[in-house]
């Protein structure tokens, strides 16, 4: 009965190895504040963790993403927020329902996977128009849409969503609110490129004890397995 | 008058002074350059800024909002109608902007539109603020969430200045009723007097 379990078990062992590498953007990067606590994220992106990603659309007015502090966002619009990763959220300022988000690798779309994100509703302090509820993630691939997910958010405590398509690689991101003009707050978006899956996974800067025992156990695991199933077919065609 | 006639003229007048316009000046608005502010139940872009209003003529308050970079936006909270607005051309050494053109939303669909021309090109702004009235535009007997501001000259410079907007809210349900209420009150009022009379 178990081992029919032990599959699954070593796959999500080389799974969890995995996940331990991932790079997730949380925004931080003090030096792009010139003129106070929001940053306007300019086109092309060049500064901090944005430096390889870039192409914000947006179809409505003003600027399409802007950085804001966890002190900015109390004290412009009264609600304090605890933000989880580091003190800078993204959020979208504009007059829009729509922000697209690419990912360039010297000047080439690359793939990548998004694992998942942490976001918050804009507060409703200034009424419900300014505040989504929701935020819809359509992952694209080659301009074909390959994943979608809605995520219900709160306006009073950020939380962590499943991307609901992290197998599925793609090449861009839509974000899309409630509503025109309706924001919300991500401070956390788990996306890796593609390329980075294979390569950076037995660099990792410090690989820890336990991850690569565990990696090694899942895959010593699974090639017993598969040279035992093979043994087992070769005895049965005998 | 007896008490009930009171109480009838009381709710038809607090029901329309609900519904009497509001002067938004931007007087004791605090707004750093480049961020987002919360005045008067308006969000106030970052690309707007505040700016003295003193050797204007005819200026309503202290401040003004000016563009930072050619134009602003201003987010309500709630929609609501736009009367008028108090215009100036402002001069600088990057020049000056005659023709305001004011572009007017509700729910990210454009409703109302209106070029508004506040001076001579390239000219002093000697006239000081003006009242510019919307009802002399198109679309603008909608109601609107987001106005969005751009003059006609460098975007460099402050080139127009906003001293106030004139607005009306729009009536909710219950302002309504209390107004039905109190005109019903009324005649009813009236008729028994008549009645009386006859």
């Amino acid at each position: 009965m178990f081992s029919t379990f032990k599959p699954a078990l070593f796959s999500a062992a080389l799974l969890f190895a995995a996940a331990n590498s991932a790079h997730a953007l949380t925004f931080e990067d003090a030096g792009i504040f010139p003129s106070g606590q929001f940053a306007e994220i300019a086109q092309p992106l060049n500064n901090g963790d944005l430096a390889d990603w870039t192409s914000f659309t947006t179809t409505g007015f003003g600027n399409p993403l802007w950085y804001i502090t966890s002190d900015a966002y109390t004290s412009t619009y009264g609600q304090s927020l605890l933000f989880p990763s580091g003190s800078t959220a993204l959020i979208n300022l504009d007059y829009s329902q729509q922000v697209a988000f690419t990912l360039k690798n010297s000047g080439q779309n690359a793939q990548f996977v998004f694992n998942g994100l942490e976001a918050a509703a804009f507060t409703q302090n200034l009424g419900p128009l300014f505040s989504s509820g929701a935020l819809t993630v359509e992952g694209f691939l080659n301009g074909q849409l390959v994943g979608t997910q809605t995520y219900m958010l709160g306006p009073t405590a950020f939380q962590w969503y499943d991307s609901g398509f992290a197998n599925t690689p793609v090449d861009q991101l839509t974000f899309i609110a409630t509503g025109v003009g309706r924001r919300w707050l991500i401070d956390n978006l788990d996306v890796i490129p593609v390329a980075n899956l294979a390569t950076t996974l037995p660099a990792a800067a410090v690989p820890e004890p336990e991850t690569w025992a565990m990696l090694g156990l899942g895959l010593v695991a699974l090639t017993a397995r598969s040279a035992k199933l093979r043994r087992r077919a070769r005895r049965q065609e005998v | 008058m007896r008490l009930r006639h009171w109480m009838s003229a009381v709710a038809l007048l607090s029901a329309s002074t609900g519904a009497w316009a509001d002067l938004i000046t931007f007087s004791d608005l605090h707004k750093p350059a480049h961020t987002p502010a919360v005045y008067a139940g308006f969000e106030i872009s970052p690309a707007a800024n505040t700016d003295s209003t003193a050797g204007i003529l005819d200026a309503a308050g202290t401040q003004m909002l000016e563009p930072g970079n050619g134009s602003f936006l201003l987010r309500a909270s709630v929609p609501y109608y736009l009367e008028s607005l108090h215009l100036s051309q402002l001069t600088s050494f990057f020049g000056s902007s005659n023709l305001v053109t004011l572009l007017g939303y509700n729910n990210g669909v454009q409703v109302a539109s209106a070029s508004i021309l506040i001076g001579p090109w390239s000219g002093v702004a000697t006239e000081g603020f003006k009242w510019y009235d919307l009802a002399a535009y198109s679309g603008w007997n909608t109601a609107v969430d987001t106005l969005v501001f751009s003059g006609n000259g460098s975007t460099s410079g402050p080139q127009f200045g906003l001293d106030a907007l004139n607005i009306r809210p729009v009536p909710e349900p219950e302002t309504w009723a209390l107004m039905g209420m109190g005109l019903v009150g009324l005649t009813a009022a009236a008729r028994r007097r008549q009645q009386q009379r006859g």
